[in-house]
């Protein structure tokens, strides 16, 4: 027969199951690091549920500026002719990307 | 005893719950890696691996390929120790040039499709693409100074891009331009050829599950690791960070040519970077054209091919195909589906 405790014992494995699935369902779908490659090196990684910005300089004097503001990664300024990195907007969740082709920089939510 | 088999029979059923519905976790996870560099655009490689160093080594060499590619059907640079299309170019009219198989293959594709689309897509346009990239350069650069090229100029060039003249020895792997002012121009297949490549040799290693995204060349090999269909979202041609659809694929390839991707601007009017062989102009009978076929290359030929043609020889070519779909976005915005397009897609849904 089931009593209190065997009730007690599958409740607890069931949250522990639930937080289990919780971690790697929900845990993929948003990203928390935002990683930041230059010419497909690791340039720096950035934690994305904080507020800051680092200013992305490349060998040949080029330079973005990536901001991680309220959960999301944008580039506010850069070098570049295209500007196409600036106009990709905000980034937040896992394997989205800024690409700056004229500058080899690739932003990256992981 | 009865409470401890209660309680494993429980953690089973739980733990096989939990790991069926996030996605087999336990043999395979799914990893992204991507790349700047080959052919000029972002590459994006995802899968799924039983380990993040057993998927890096696979994309790393996948992308390896993806750059050899690149220098071979490279027209502008040369590099130590290859004859690429450049070197053919150069060589137009004064010597037939040794290539490997890769650049026959890729050029015996190129007239395949010249023949099936009744030339809407030819690689022996260099002269008159030459001219567009020179104005549109220097459009960018100068953008007060935009100019059109000169038609007399268009014309002229256009006398020198019958493909017939570049002939090819696939038994001795040599390709000859005859005439001397024509020029090859790859642009519109060497993409989708590189992918599907590659992706060939992903799958002769064992790889069962992966996207490979060359600047918007999508092949998917297999389906995701829990048996579901690849998810790719078609890009809106109005908004890049938007998407206009998804379309579910597997073992299957998507192109999307847009004339949102690559313009400049001449008093306010938007030239875009796919040229009309009979016009010499940008075609402007659509903002975007999307295939969906088997090989990324043909879905890469004739996406740029769809883009040149009336909606009526377009669509009767792609009904005439097996297993090949479409997708046009036209001019005025409304859209034009081939018939199991929407099936595909969650269009409608």
């Amino acid at each position: 027969m089931i009593n209190k405790r065997d009730i007690i014992l599958i409740c607890a494995l069931l949250c522990a199951a639930l937080a289990a699935f919780a971690i790697v369902h929900f845990g993929r779908q948003s990203g928390n690091t935002v990683a930041v490659y230059v010419d497909n090196v690791e340039y720096a990684r950035l934690p994305l549920n904080e507020n800051g910005n680092i200013t992305i300089y490349t060998a040949d004097g080029g330079t973005n500026e990536l901001i991680v503001h309220d959960g999301k990664a944008y580039i506010k300024n850069a070098s570049c002719p295209d500007k196409i990195c600036v106009d990709t907007g905000k980034i937040s969740k896992e394997g989205s990307v800024i690409a700056c082709l004229p500058n080899g920089v690739v932003v990256v939510i992981e | 005893m009865k409470r401890l088999l209660c309680a494993l029979a429980a953690l089973s059923f739980i733990t096989a719950t939990v790991f069926s519905v996030s996605g087999c976790v336990f043999y395979a996870s799914k990893y992204q890696k991507q790349y700047i560099g080959a052919f000029d655009t972002l590459t994006v490689i995802s899968g799924y691996a039983k380990s993040k160093s057993e998927f890096d080594s696979v994309a790393d060499e996948l992308f390896e390929r993806l750059t050899e590619y690149h220098r071979l059907f490279d027209i502008y640079n040369e590099y130590e120790g290859i004859n690429n299309l450049k070197t053919v170019n150069d060589n137009a009219g004064v010597a037939s040039v040794e290539v490997k198989n890769e650049i026959i293959e890729l050029l015996l594709l190129a007239k395949n499709m010249y023949a099936l689309t009744d030339g809407a897509v030819n690689v022996a346009m260099g002269s008159v693409l030459e001219l567009w990239h020179e104005y549109r350069q220097n459009g960018l650069t100068e953008p007060e100074n935009a100019e059109l090229p000169p038609e007399d100029k268009l014309a002229t060039a256009a006398e020198h891009t019958d493909i017939r003249n570049i002939v090819i020895d696939e038994e001795n792997c040599t390709v000859y331009i005859t005439d001397k002012e024509l020029s090859i121009d790859v642009g519109a297949v060497a993409k989708g050829y590189a992918v599907e490549r590659v992706c060939e040799y992903a799958v002769s290693e064992g790889i069962e599950s992966m996207t490979v995204n060359v600047g918007g060349n999508v092949r998917t090999i297999g389906a995701k690791a829990d048996g579901s269909d690849w998810i790719v979202g078609i890009a809106s041609p109005y908004n890049t960070d938007d998407v206009l659809c998804t379309v579910s694929l597997k073992d299957l390839s998507v192109v999307t040519s847009g004339a949102y991707q690559r313009y400049y601007e001449v008093d306010g009017k938007r030239l875009h970077h796919i040229i009309d062989p009979t016009t010499l102009m940008p075609s402007e009978r659509y903002i975007s054209v999307t295939v969906i076929c088997e090989d990324s290359a043909v879905a890469d030929a004739l996406s740029t091919a769809l883009f040149n043609m009336e909606q009526d020889d377009g669509k009767a070519l792609i009904e005439s195909m097996e297993a090949t779909e479409a997708l046009w976005v036209c001019a005025d915005g409304s859209l034009l589906y081939s018939s199991g397009f929407c099936a595909m897609s969650d269009i409608g849904a």
